[in-house]
């Protein structure tokens, strides 16, 4: 049973996926309390997961018994275990919101068929995570797009509609990028798994090194398209800020990072790190996360829809994850992984913070929330101790991966980067703070009422709040698994 | 130089068509065209798979007794195969989304999209 536990992360919220969809036909109340149980059992065997590959290192497992060459493997190792558990963490948080403040924003068979996609996200999200086969990976990725893209739309709204539709015309290009790339390697090394194509890269290297190189680009293009990075990032804003207040969590939080880990895995895992550092990605890169950092949070500053603005400030945070793998090195790497643990809690939170905020209010109108803080004082603290984590202040989960970020610039001797992380954190202060202080001190027009919120929400909310605290204070837990995991990845024993 | 081009003929082609499905996609403006560009690149995709399987005068991977040296490669068949499923659900979901989008504002026009859900 243990050794099928890589396989069983990915099965169980497919299978729970289809029990969701057949009894949400029925009654719905009864069903939502389901899915919190079904997360509940995924994150019970993430952190099995995480035990077992902790204490007697990365399980293998063959699907049907069929070893490489020719069957499909899957792997639990460091980066997958941690990255599982974060998965089905937020997942439960969001499942939980969902419990008693999803229908703010969702239709009734919106809300029943979110359920069921989010199960499909988070079972295609494993299998990104866990995966060891390229067209595999192809395979969970098009089921992640497809119910990304579901689960912008089950909000029956105009502009959600057309967010989808510009969500899905980039996203299956980001596919057919993808597609192509992996057709790429087939062709010029002979293997799918990552592994066995890795041991024929230098050979294929020498004998087509454009096709080899062409590949790579591919993969960027593709990953870099679903993941959000600057000059392909158009789609995020629309999609991540029209979307009901649960999917953007799910998507902010999740999906463009698992896309992210996926190319890292995929990029170091195929290539390999010393490869990669002759080939041009590490340029483009840094170009890139520079942009989408200093962009990101510049665009973020004029918008006045608080979906929007967080949905932008996504933007500029991906480029801090992609800029540590520009840099290399195991605490640049380690920084940019611990970014993508920080960020999905940071970005649930702040997510279903102003979801709370946008259904008292009725409007997403950042100037319209004056005053909120007084009638919401929790919700509002929590939002708030999520903006200081974004702006990176000490004691905050999102300081020790700027951190780390920023340390593995300077032990490269570039302060160019690091100066980047300071502008851009200064530009998330700009644009964050004032939401906070006008919330607070400001009069408005909201009274207090008790409960401030939905209950399940505000413990769902207040849980992510206290852990980025908490990983503030007590970075152990993901800092030394994610450097091991960076040193994995950088191919250092 | 022509024998150089007529023996990557499998690789320019489905290049070919993948950038004019991109091109499409792109550029386009009315939905149900960026539908058929999206199918035509991920059909260029699959050309291109399935020809790195192509053996001259090949045989079927089955039968061990015949000459194994021609027998074709199974395995772009199978990527293919799940590749086809996925792009007939993509393109499924696709349409359907671009049905809702028809009957919500009477137009397929990404243009005219645009400007109205700017307006609403």
């Amino acid at each position: 049973m243990l050794n099928q536990l890589p396989l069983l992360v990915v099965v169980w919220p497919f299978t729970s996926a289809f029990i969701i969809a057949l009894l949400a036909a029925r009654r719905c109340a009864w069903v939502r309390f389901l899915a919190v149980a079904a997360m509940l059992l995924q994150l019970a065997l993430s952190i099995t997961g995480f035990l077992v590959v902790n204490s007697s290192g990365p399980m293998v497992f063959a699907a049907g018994g069929w070893a490489a060459p020719y069957g499909i493997e899957v792997e639990l190792n460091m980066l997958a275990s941690v990255v599982l558990v974060l998965i089905a963490g937020v997942g439960l948080a969001v499942s939980c919101y969902m419990v008693d403040a999803g229908r703010h924003d969702l239709p009734p068979a919106g809300e029943r068929w979110f359920l069921v996609l989010a199960m499909v996200l988070t079972g295609s999200m494993s299998g990104l995570t866990v995966g060891k086969d390229l067209f595999n990976l192809f395979v969970m990725i098009e089921i992640s797009s497809l119910a990304a893209y579901g689960i912008v739309s089950v909000r029956d709204h105009p502009s959600a509609l057309e967010a989808a539709f510009k969500y899905l015309v980039l996203g299956a290009m980001g596919s057919g990028c993808i597609l192509l790339a992996t057709a790429l390697v087939y062709a010029t090394t002979g293997y799918l798994d990552i592994a066995m194509a890795h041991s024929q890269m230098q050979s294929a290297l020498a004998a087509f090194p454009r096709a080899s190189i062409a590949a790579l680009a591919l993969y960027l293009v593709g990953f870099g398209l679903k993941s959000g990075i600057m000059p392909l990032h158009t789609w995020l804003p629309d999609a991540h800020g029209s979307a009901a207040t649960v999917s953007s969590a799910l998507l902010s939080g999740l999906v463009v990072k698992a896309n992210a880990i996926a190319f890292f895995r995929v990029a170091f895992g195929v290539w390999g790190a010393s490869t990669l550092a002759k080939t041009p990605l590490p340029d483009i890169l840094l170009i890139l996360s520079i942009v989408s950092m200093i962009g990101g949070a510049s665009l973020a500053w004029g918008q006045r829809d608080i979906k929007r603005l967080l949905a932008y400030s996504t933007v500029g945070h991906m480029g801090y994850i992609f800029l540590g793998v520009a840099l290399g090195g195991v605490n640049a790497l380690g920084g940019s992984l611990m970014h993508v643990f920080n960020h999905a809690l940071l970005k649930s939170c702040l997510f279903m913070a102003a979801g709370l905020m946008v259904a008292k209010a009725g409007t997403r109108d950042i100037p319209s929330l004056e005053g909120i803080g007084r009638a919401m004082p929790i919700t509002t603290g929590a939002f708030t101790i999520a903006a200081l984590g974004m702006i990176g202040v000490p004691g905050t989960a999102g300081f020790i991966s700027k951190w780390y970020i920023a340390l593995g610039a300077l032990d490269l001797g570039r302060a160019m980067p690091a100066m980047a992380i300071l502008v851009s954190s200064l530009l998330n202060g700009v644009f964050y703070l004032p939401i906070v202080i006008e919330a607070y001190l400001r009069p408005g027009p909201y009274t207090r009422t008790e409960p401030e919120a939905p209950k399940a929400a505000m413990v769902a909310v207040c849980v992510l709040a206290g852990l980025v605290i908490f990983f503030g204070l007590w970075p152990t837990f993901p800092l030394r698994y994610l450097l091991e995991a960076a040193q994995a990845l950088l191919g250092i024993t | 130089m022509i024998e150089r081009i007529a023996a990557s003929l499998n690789y320019l082609m489905p290049m070919l068509l993948f950038v004019v499905g991109m091109y499409i996609m792109l550029v386009c403006n009315n939905l149900i065209k960026k539908v058929i560009g999206l199918n035509i690149m991920e059909t260029s995709i699959f050309l291109f798979i399935i020809s790195l399987g192509y053996v001259h005068h090949g045989l079927p991977p089955i039968d061990p007794t015949k000459d194994v040296a021609r027998y074709t490669n199974p395995l772009p068949q199978a990527l293919v195969l799940t590749g086809i499923v996925i792009a007939v659900s993509t393109s499924a979901y696709a349409l359907s989304l671009v049905v809702r989008i028809h009957n919500r504002f009477g137009t397929l026009d990404a243009d005219e999209l645009f400007r109205r859900t700017r307006r609403t």
